[in-house]
C-alpha cells in the first residue's frame, strides 16, 4: 500500500507544472502592465486548456483566477466587468477578504450600491453565504450529530430538561442547514450580471434581433436569471416573469 | 430680444438695485413736461406714462390758475420686454400727451394727477413750469449737454451738463447769484439706472447751490472759462452717470439754464428775482442698442465696456498649502459694478490651486476681486492668467481680457506627507488590492452530499423514535421510582456523609437498597439478603418488583458472593446498632459494597 501511494505521487508530480508556469507568466505580464496577455492566460487556465491530465483547476484555484481577472478588468478601466469577476470569485471563495475589498471598491467606482450594506439583513446574508457548498454540507451534518446526541439523551432518560435540549438541538440543526439550503437554492439559478455602462442600463428585447422591440431594461449591476443563450444574445428573465433577449456583451455570467 | 441676452446685464443691474427693481412689478407712473421754461404763447406738453399696468386711465386734470391743461387724448400703447431677476417681463406702457397752454407769465406748479392703474390710484409727481414773456439770455448764457447718441444696453454712460454765462456779468455770486437748471427728464426716463459718479479730481472748485428743477439743490464743478465768438464765459458742469437696462430710445426733452440776480444777494431760491436770463438746450435722444447675439461667449460675464485687467499678489514665495491673495483689478469705462467676476475654481488652469474665498469691492472707477488661492503642489510655478469675457462697445464685438501670468515659487512642505493635487495622486487605501500570485493549495473538501444530509436527518428521527419506544416499553425512565433508582448511589453517599452511628448507616443502606429494588425501605429491616438474592422470577412477580430492578444473571437477583457481602454488611451494622457503643463503620466499606451490588445487577 505505501508503495502504491508513492507511485501515485511520483506519477502526479509533473501534473500542473505547465499550469503553474503559465500562471507565473500571467502574473509577470500583469505586473508589467500587459493586461491582455495576463487575461488570455488566466482565461485559458480557467478553461483548463493546458492539455494536462487533471488540468481543470480546483474551486479555490478557480476563485483565485477569477479574482485576478477582476483586477485585470479593473486596471483596464472596466469597473463593471471587474464587479462581475469578483462576484464570481466570491461564489467559489466566499471568505476571500481581498475579493470582498476589491468588489466594494469596484462597485463604488462603477457607482453601484455596496454589496454589503452593513445592515442586519446584509450581515446575516453574508454569514449564511460565507461557506462553500462542501463546508455547508459538513456543517449540516455536524448540526445533525449534535441533535442526535440530544435526541438519544431524551430517549434514554426523558425528562423536561432533556426534552428542551432536544428541541434546542433541533433548532441548531435547522440553523446549520441554512448555508446548505442557500447553496441548494443558488444552484438552481444561473444568474448574469448586467454590465452595460450606459445610464439607461441594458435593453431587453422581445427577440434576439437588434431591431426587435425593447420590452424592458436592466440596470447596471443588476443580477438577472439566464434562461437560454444564442450567439451574441442571452435570454433572461424580465422582472415580472416574462422573458427577453439581451446582448451578450452586456451580460456577465456569474457561474464559472 | 431673447431673455438670455439680457440676463447678464439687466439681471445684475436689477439685482443690485433690488429695491427699485422690486418696485417694478406694480404699475409705475411718470410725468414730465416738454420743457421746464416756456415763453408765453409757446406750446408745452405734459407727458404722462404708465408702465406695468394692463388697464390704466388718467383721471381729471387739475385746475391751475394761468395754465390751461387738456384735453386728454387717446393714449399711445407700447409693449417691450426686459428681464427682471430671472424672469422675462413683458411690460405695457401707455403714454398720454396732454397740451398745456400758458395764459400768463409766472411760475406754476402742476399738482399731482391721479392715474388709475389696475384698480389702484397712483399720482404723478408735482411739476414746475415757468412761463416768461421773453426768454432773454440766449446770448448771455452758455449751455451744453454732452451725451452719447448711441449706446448698448448694459453700457454705462455719462451725461455732462456744462453751463455758464458771459463773464461780463461778473463773477459768480456777485451780480449773478441765482442759477437753476430746468431738466424735465431728470428721474423721469424709463429704462435708466443712475449710478454713482467717479470721484472728481482733487482741487476742483465748486459752485453751490445750483438749483435743479427749482426744487432740489446740487453743486457744480467749476471749469476754466471758455471763449466763444470773442466772448468769455464762466463755466460749470454737472455730471450724471447712467446705465441703460433695455434697448430703445431715450428721449430727453428741452432743457433750460436759468441764471440771474435776486434781492437777497445770497443764494436763496425763495427770494423774489429781479432779473432772470434763460439759455435753452434742445431736446435730444439716445439710441440704446441690443447686444449682438453673434459671437456671444458661453462664459460671457456680463461686462460691457472697454476695460483692462491687472493682477497683483501679496507674496510670491510660499509653501504648498499657503494662502496667496491674488488681487485682480479691472478698470476702464464699463459696468464695473455689475459683471460676474471670473471663478478660478471652474478653470482648468487653476486645478493646482484651492480657492478658499473671494473678496469683491466695487467702485465706479474700478472693480477689485481678491482671490484667496492656495497652491497645493510644489509643481505650481505661476498664477495663471485670469480671463474676463466682455462686450466692447467701441469695437462692437465680444472680447476677452486677461491678467498676466505671475511666476511664483511653491516649496514642498517638510516633514509631512504634503498636500498634493487630488487628481494627481489617489489617497491611501483607495485602490484595489493586488492580484493573488500563489496558486490555491488547499485541497477540495470532500462533499458528503445532499443525500447524506437528508438521510441523516430522516434516519435520526426514525432512530430516536425507535429508541424512545423501546426504552419506554420497560417503563418510563422519567418515573419517580426510576429517577430514585438512578440517584440511589448519590443519595447513599450523601446519607453516609451525614451518618454518625451504625444505626444511621443501616438506615442509609436500607434506603439505598429500597431505591434500587423499588421496594419500601422498611422491607429491608431484618431481611435475609442471601435468601432474597436466591429467589426466582416467580418470587419477583409476587413481589411486584419493577422489571428494570431484576438481576441480569439467570433467575437470581444477585450473584452469590455479592449477596453474601451484603448479608455480612447488614449483620455487622445490626450488631453494632444493638451494641451499646453504636459505633459507625467506614463509609467507604458500605459504598464499595453498594457499588459492587449495582455492578452485580441490583
Amino acid at each position: 500500500m505505501p508503495l502504491a501511494l508513492l507511485l501515485a505521487l511520483l506519477a502526479s508530480g509533473p501534473v500542473g507544472a505547465s499550469a503553474q508556469a503559465s500562471d507565473r507568466t500571467a502574473v509577470e505580464a500583469y505586473h508589467r502592465g500587459d493586461y491582455e496577455t495576463a487575461r488570455s492566460l488566466w482565461l485559458a487556465a480557467l478553461e483548463g486548456v493546458s492539455g494536462e491530465k487533471n488540468a481543470h483547476p480546483s474551486s479555490a484555484e478557480r476563485g483565485r483566477i477569477l479574482y485576478d481577472l477582476g483586477n485585470v478588468a479593473f486596471r483596464k478601466g472596466d469597473a463593471l466587468e471587474a464587479v462581475g469577476w469578483y462576484t464570481a470569485s466570491l461564489r467559489l471563495r466566499p471568505r476571500d477578504a481581498d475579493a470582498w475589498k476589491n468588489l466594494e471598491h469596484a462597485r463604488t467606482t462603477a457607482k453601484l450600491e455596496p454589496a454589503d450594506r452593513g445592515d442586519l439583513v446584509s450581515t446575516l446574508w453574508r454569514i449564511v453565504a460565507s461557506l462553500t457548498l462542501a463546508e455547508s454540507e459538513w456543517l449540516a451534518l455536524a448540526g445533525a450529530a449534535v441533535w442526535a446526541v440530544a435526541l438519544a439523551a431524551e430517549a434514554l432518560r426523558g425528562g423536561r430538561l432533556l426534552r428542551r435540549l432536544a428541541l434546542l438541538g433541533a433548532g441548531l440543526a435547522l440553523a446549520s442547514l441554512a448555508p446548505w439550503i442557500y447553496h441548494c437554492a443558488r444552484a438552481a439559478h444561473d444568474p448574469v450580471l448586467v454590465i452595460e455602462a450606459s445610464e439607461r442600463g441594458a435593453e431587453i428585447r422581445s427577440e434576439p434581433r437588434a431591431d426587435a422591440a425593447v420590452i424592458a431594461s436592466a440596470a447596471s449591476g443588476e443580477e438577472i436569471e439566464r434562461q437560454d443563450e444564442l450567439p451574441g444574445w442571452v435570454k433572461v428573465e424580465v422582472p415580472g416573469g416574462a422573458s427577453g433577449w439581451m446582448e451578450s456583451r452586456a451580460a456577465f455570467a456569474l457561474t464559472r | 430680444m431673447s431673455a438670455t441676452r439680457r440676463i447678464s446685464i439687466v439681471l445684475l443691474a436689477f439685482a443690485a438695485f433690488a429695491g427699485r427693481a422690486g418696485a417694478q412689478s406694480p404699475a409705475v407712473v411718470r410725468a414730465r413736461l416738454s420743457t421746464g421754461v416756456a415763453r408765453l404763447g409757446s406750446e408745452v406738453s405734459l407727458v404722462v406714462e404708465v408702465e406695468g399696468s394692463q388697464d390704466s386711465a388718467i383721471g381729471d386734470l387739475p385746475s391751475v390758475d394761468g395754465l390751461r391743461l387738456g384735453p386728454v387724448g387717446i393714449p399711445s400703447l407700447g409693449v417691450f420686454e426686459s428681464i427682471d431677476g430671472r424672469r422675462r417681463v413683458r411690460t405695457v406702457k401707455r403714454t398720454w400727451v396732454v397740451p398745456v397752454v400758458p395764459e400768463h407769465a409766472g411760475s406754476f406748479t402742476i399738482p399731482p394727477i391721479t392715474v388709475t392703474a389696475d384698480g389702484r390710484n397712483l399720482s404723478t409727481p408735482e411739476l414746475a413750469l415757468k412761463v416768461v414773456e421773453d426768454l432773454k439770455g440766449e446770448d448771455l448764457g452758455w449751455f451744453r449737454i454732452d451725451a452719447p447718441r448711441e449706446i448698448y444696453e448694459g453700457q454705462p454712460f455719462t451725461v455732462e451738463l456744462r453751463f455758464g454765462y458771459d463773464s461780463a456779468l461778473g463773477e459768480i455770486g456777485e451780480q449773478i447769484n441765482y442759477i437753476n437748471l430746468s431738466l424735465p427728464w431728470l428721474d423721469q426716463l424709463p429704462g435708466l439706472l443712475e449710478l454713482d459718479l467717479p470721484a472728481p479730481a482733487s482741487g476742483a472748485g465748486w459752485v453751490e447751490p445750483v438749483g435743479l428743477n427749482s426744487r432740489g439743490k446740487t453743486r457744480a464743478e467749476r471749469l476754466p472759462p471758455a471763449s466763444e465768438n470773442d466772448r468769455s464765459f464762466l463755466l460749470m458742469r454737472i455730471r450724471k452717470r447712467y446705465l441703460a437696462t433695455r434697448a430703445g430710445k431715450l428721449e430727453f426733452p428741452t432743457s433750460h439754464l436759468e441764471f440771474g440776480h435776486v434781492e437777497s444777494g445770497f443764494f436763496n431760491f425763495g427770494s423774489s428775482e429781479k432779473h432772470t436770463f434763460y439759455k435753452r438746450f434742445p431736446a435730444f435722444a439716445i439710441d440704446v442698442l441690443d447686444q449682438p447675439e453673434a459671437g456671444r461667449p458661453i462664459d460671457f460675464s456680463g461686462a460691457v465696456g472697454t476695460l483692462s485687467a491687472r493682477a497683483t499678489l501679496d507674496h510670491r514665495d510660499v509653501d504648498a498649502g499657503d494662502s496667496i491673495k491674488v488681487s485682480v483689478e479691472w478698470t476702464g469705462e464699463g459696468n464695473l459694478e455689475f459683471f460676474d467676476p471670473p471663478d478660478p475654481s471652474r478653470m482648468e488652469a487653476f486645478k493646482g490651486f484651492r480657492l478658499y474665498g473671494t473678496n469683491d469691492r466695487k467702485t465706479p472707477e474700478r472693480r477689485v476681486v481678491i482671490y484667496d488661492l492656495s497652491p497645493i503642489s510644489p509643481d505650481v510655478a505661476a498664477i495663471p492668467p485670469i480671463p474676463l469675457t466682455l462686450f466692447d462697445p467701441s469695437k462692437k464685438a465680444y472680447a476677452s481680457i486677461a491678467t498676466d501670468a505671475i511666476p511664483i515659487r511653491v516649496r514642498p512642505l517638510k516633514k509631512t506627507s504634503g498636500i498634493t493635487a487630488e487628481t494627481s495622486r489617489p489617497e491611501p487605501g483607495l485602490d484595489i488590492r493586488d492580484i493573488q500570485t500563489e496558486p490555491a493549495r488547499e485541497r477540495e473538501l470532500p462533499r458528503p452530499g445532499g443525500g447524506t444530509i437528508v438521510a441523516a436527518l430522516l434516519g435520526l428521527t426514525v432512530l430516536w423514535f425507535g429508541l424512545r419506544t423501546a426504552v419506554r416499553r420497560r417503563g418510563d425512565p422519567d418515573a419517580p421510582l426510576a429517577r430514585a433508582r438512578r440517584a440511589a448511589r448519590r443519595a447513599l453517599r450523601r446519607d453516609l456523609a451525614g451518618a454518625r452511628t451504625a444505626s444511621d448507616q443501616a438506615r442509609a443502606l436500607q434506603r439505598f437498597l429500597a431505591a434500587r429494588t423499588g421496594e419500601p425501605a422498611p422491607a429491608w429491616i431484618g431481611r435475609d439478603a442471601l435468601a432474597w438474592a436466591r429467589s426466582d422470577a416467580d418470587d419477583r412477580r409476587e413481589d411486584r418488583v419493577e422489571p428494570w430492578a431484576t438481576g441480569a444473571r439467570g433467575s437470581a437477583r444477585l450473584p452469590e458472593e455479592d449477596a453474601r457481602a451484603l448479608a455480612a454488611l447488614m449483620a455487622s451494622l445490626d450488631e453494632r446498632a444493638w451494641a451499646r457503643s453504636d459505633e459507625a463503620i467506614e463509609a467507604r466499606e458500605i459504598e464499595g459494597i453498594a457499588e459492587r451490588l449495582v455492578r452485580g445487577g441490583l
